[in-house]
């Protein structure tokens, strides 16, 4: 399932998948795959990806 | 532990590229013009012919160019029997009894045997000159202690001989088609790796050794992966495993079976390995896992295009040079070929990918966002 919330998010702080890869010390291709719900994250990551983009895990992570 | 894997990854890494760019070089070495020469007969025995076949003889004529130890390899079988699968071939089938004798201009014998042996392998040292070879064929007791008198031994030991073959029940009724095989290979290139390169490898083992100790000391040079490159190394090194095992068990049925009877040994078992690298390469490449964080594709691209070509240009070189084909077979000189392609494919799997990235890059830059 696609992480349109990711994308909103990275969107919104006008970072390209590059620069958010970079942030968070991963490959471009590991944050496509995650936002393409090709990739599940490990806890970790998704603690450094919303440290990067200032939202909660809920707010990137949590399916409603 | 994890230092430990890396130095691993970087040995195994250099000691292919090594392989791979060392191995055409092998085939440099110093091969004489007259390289293998074999020589095939074949002779129908019929009814009528035995009457003459005591004793009766073939000669045939090898000149050789260059000074060197020969190892010389001779049997003769009957018509429809493998070669490879003789030993323990009844002697009461014998029509005759073969010998050979090599000897020099001069007809001073060199070698002699008889057929007893079967396969003979020998080593001469010859020079350069005309040499003859002759085969006897002795269908009595008495024509062979004859011949064991003059060429092989004492009279008392020449008795001896004659009465291990049993010449009475030889066969002496209908029609037999014998294979003659005599083979001269020079020494030098029987061995395909010499003392010298052998120990050419290991100092150059040792040295690969110390330099990736030297690497990993420095943290920077090493590549750093993230968490899905590193389940996707994982999964590749998986891959690359069963790819290997069944291939390894293909080439064991190809090569127990000679179901592909112009491919060498050798080469068949070097093509299951590489085989197995490249399918874990390709995987890493496709799943962008080859890669680090810290690491340039173009520049490793560029030294694969390279030694691909490179290994292309030896592998025609040695085509044209005679040294593809060693007793009607495919030899390791092939290798090159083998060697070439893995880069190729490799080189054209990280130039789809990156092309592939370029318009996925474009396609995300591009797509509005939506927004939940």
């Amino acid at each position: 399932m696609k992480n349109l919330k990711l994308k909103s998010a990275r969107a919104a702080m006008d970072l390209s998948q590059q620069d958010l890869a970079d942030k968070v010390g991963v490959s471009r291709q590991t944050i496509n795959a995650i936002e393409k719900g090709d990739y599940n994250p490990t806890i970790n990551l998704c603690r450094a990806i919303c440290k990067a983009l200032g939202k909660t895990l809920d707010e990137i992570f949590w399916e409603e | 532990m994890k230092k430990f894997t890396n130095i691993l990854l970087i040995i195994i890494i250099l000691f292919v590229i090594a392989l791979g760019v060392l191995t055409p070089f092998t085939f440099f070495s110093k091969k004489h013009p007259d390289d293998v020469r074999e020589f095939t007969d074949r002779i129908t025995v019929t009814k009528d012919v035995l009457g003459k076949v005591d004793p009766s003889s073939t000669m045939l004529h090898k000149t050789v160019s260059y000074e060197d130890d020969y190892t010389v390899a001779y049997s003769w079988v009957f018509e429809g029997t493998d070669r490879n699968k003789i030993v323990g071939m009844d002697p009461a089938q014998n029509v005759f009894l073969t010998s050979i004798i090599i000897s020099d201009e001069d007809f001073n014998v060199l070698y002699s045997t008889v057929a007893g042996s079967i396969m003979a392998d020998t080593t001469l040292h010859l020079k350069p000159g005309t040499y003859h070879i002759t085969f006897t064929h002795h269908a009595t007791r008495d024509s062979f202690i004859e011949f064991a008198k003059e060429y092989l031994c004492s009279a008392e030991d020449a008795e001896a001989m004659a009465d291990a073959y049993d010449f009475d029940n030889f066969v002496t009724e209908g029609e037999y088609e014998m294979n003659y095989y005599l083979k001269f290979a020079p020494k030098t290139n029987a061995r395909m790796f010499s003392m010298w390169f052998s120990l050419f490898i290991v100092m150059m083992f040792l040295v690969l050794v110390l330099l990736c100790a030297s690497l990993s000391s420095r943290k920077n040079n090493l590549p750093e992966f993230d968490e899905r490159q590193e389940l996707i190394r994982g999964k590749a090194y998986k891959t690359g495993f069963f790819a290997t095992l069944i291939l390894i068990g293909i080439a064991i049925i190809i090569d127990s079976t000679n179901l592909l009877p112009f491919l060498d040994s050798t080469l068949l078992y070097g093509i299951t390995i590489l085989g197995g690298v490249l399918v874990f390469a390709v995987y890493c490449v496709w799943n962008e896992a080859y890669f680090g964080l810290n690491q340039k594709s173009s520049s490793v691209m560029i030294i694969l295009a390279f030694i691909g070509i490179m290994n292309l240009f030896i592998g025609i070189m040695n085509y044209f040079k005679g040294n593809m084909f060693l007793n009607g077979k495919l030899s390791f000189g092939f290798m090159s070929f083998v060697c070439a392609f893995c880069f190729i494919v490799l080189f054209v799997t990280m130039l789809l990918k990156k092309i592939n990235n370029k318009i996925d890059e474009e396609q995300e830059r591009n797509e509005p966002v939506e927004e939940d």
